[in-house]
């Protein structure tokens, strides 16, 4: 007998509940065109930019008319854009062109959803996706941190940068990041630590994302290059990161060198919407998200003379202290390009 | 296959490029056996696109067959579970013919039965 996790199974998963609901295997067929279809259009729009309506739909019955006057063939994607209310798709044989329309009235949308046979659409509105299959809603369940599962590219970025966080900065279990210290208790950054900070979240996100290439120090006529872009090739998608450091650095002779408080996260935030706004001027086609990672190693009393260990006190001061951003640099209030900045405490190694 | 340009090497990853695609196309038309083995990567390849890519990276990563397989360093043969594959694939109801619907609920079932015992 199937025990209870099939029965989950059933349940959590739009493509086997869709086929527990019609028993015909030619839905299931049909889904998985109409997945790598939606796939395909993610390429171009980001749905979380996408303020309007998505649907693509497939009769297979061959028999739907819809709005006539209306439609046309779809053949070149980069017409694509987050700029109409409703984008309409019907699923064709691979002989057969694909057909759009564009900014279609929401009474016309309801009556073709209506349809009671031979019907499949996936339907994206209001950051949520499901698909209707012969007037039956059945939802597409989703855990990830971006609207639609079939565009996972930030969300994949966002789960790499929160594991780099736990895994490889709070411990500086990371070999690349603990060339970064000046001492061994990691109560110091070297002199000009951000190169090898750098290096080590390029490598890591390398190694992590999949269909990526990761560029460091990327120029792009601003007042600095931005630390890390990454790119998808897969996708018209891309994020530039903006890297800072809070804490104190000794110099090259190990005596109190720079030391950086939270006004560094701040400027961070500056420089993003900066990059954020020259990207978007210069190259349109490319959906940019701007992210601000911190690298908090922030230590209490170490600043008036060199110590060479710390209490836990002093050590984890900050550890709990979130950055304080200004009203007029939180953009990510207003700007959907734009993230809310992650703050990465590293550890020291304390004494008592 | 590297050298060839068949493949690229990104980080951890080794991703087919247009060349590569189109060699294995035009090939695997002429050898009988490829035309077999058509039938279960266009149904592995489906399921990634049916189900996200990291969700069935970490349905396969950590089934427990596997693991016990790397633990006895036993990398020629790991004791999948058939029977619970059988039992699943029935209680679904797919039909006997059809591979997409089976991967798909393995897929599922793993990452759940990983969570439970996680």
């Amino acid at each position: 007998m199937a025990d209870i996790l099939v029965e989950k199974d059933r349940n959590d998963n739009y493509f086997l509940e869709i086929f527990s609901f019609t028993k015909e295997i030619q839905y299931v067929n049909e889904t998985r065109k109409i997945v790598e279809f939606v796939k395909n259009i993610y390429r171009y729009i980001e749905p979380s930019h996408f303020k309007g309506k998505i649907i693509v739909f497939s009769d297979l019955s061959d028999e739907i008319i819809f709005s006539p006057e209306q439609k046309e063939d779809f053949y070149d994607k980069s017409i694509l854009s987050d700029h109409y209310r409703t984008l309409i798709f019907q699923t064709k044989p691979p002989s057969t062109l694909p057909l759009i329309w564009k900014n279609i009235e929401n009474n016309k949308i309801d009556e073709l959803l209506e349809k009671e046979d031979n019907f499949i659409a996936y339907v994206y509105e209001d950051e949520q996706e499901y698909f209707i299959v012969n007037n039956q809603k059945i939802d597409i369940i989703n855990k990830f941190s971006c609207p639609s599962i079939f565009a996972s590219q930030y969300h994949d970025l966002d789960e790499a940068l929160l594991h780099y966080k736990k895994n490889r900065i709070k411990n500086t279990s990371c070999v690349l990041f603990k060339n970064c210290w000046g001492d061994d208790k990691r109560i110091y950054l070297k002199n000009k630590p951000e190169d090898c900070m750098q290096q080590s979240l390029e490598k890591f996100l390398a190694d992590r994302i999949r269909g990526v290439y990761i560029k460091r120090e990327y120029n792009m006529d601003a007042s600095k290059p931005v630390d890390v872009r990454v790119f998808w090739r897969e996708a018209n998608r891309a994020a530039l990161i903006e890297l800072k450091w809070l804490g104190q650095s000794l110099q090259s002779d190990s005596s109190i060198g720079t030391s950086y408080s939270n006004v560094r996260a701040n400027e961070g935030m500056s420089q993003i919407k900066e990059y954020i706004d020259l990207e978007n001027s210069d190259s349109s086609e490319i959906i940019t998200k701007g992210y601000l990672v911190v690298i908090d190693c922030r230590r209490k009393n170490i600043k008036s003379s060199k110590v060479s260990s710390i209490s836990r006190v002093n050590g984890f001061h900050y550890a709990g202290k979130e950055l304080e951003i200004n009203e007029d640099k939180m953009y990510w209030k207003t700007f959907p390009n734009i993230e809310k900045p992650y703050r990465m405490f590293a550890e020291p190694i304390c004494e008592v | 296959m590297l050298l060839s340009g068949y493949f690229e090497e990104n980080g951890n990853f080794l991703t087919i490029t247009s060349r590569g695609t189109d060699e294995f196309n035009t090939f695997s038309k002429y050898f009988p056996t490829y035309i077999k083995r058509d039938t279960y990567i266009d149904a592995a390849c489906s399921t990634s696109i049916l189900i996200p890519y990291n969700d069935t990276k970490i349905a396969l990563l950590d089934d427990p067959a596997l693991k016990t397989s790397l633990i006895l360093k036993n990398d020629g043969w790991i004791s999948y579970n058939y029977e619970k594959l059988k039992e699943i694939t029935k209680a679904i109801g797919a039909p006997i013919d059809d591979l997409l619907i089976p991967a798909v609920s393995w897929i599922e079932y793993l990452l759940k039965n990983n969570d439970v015992k996680g």
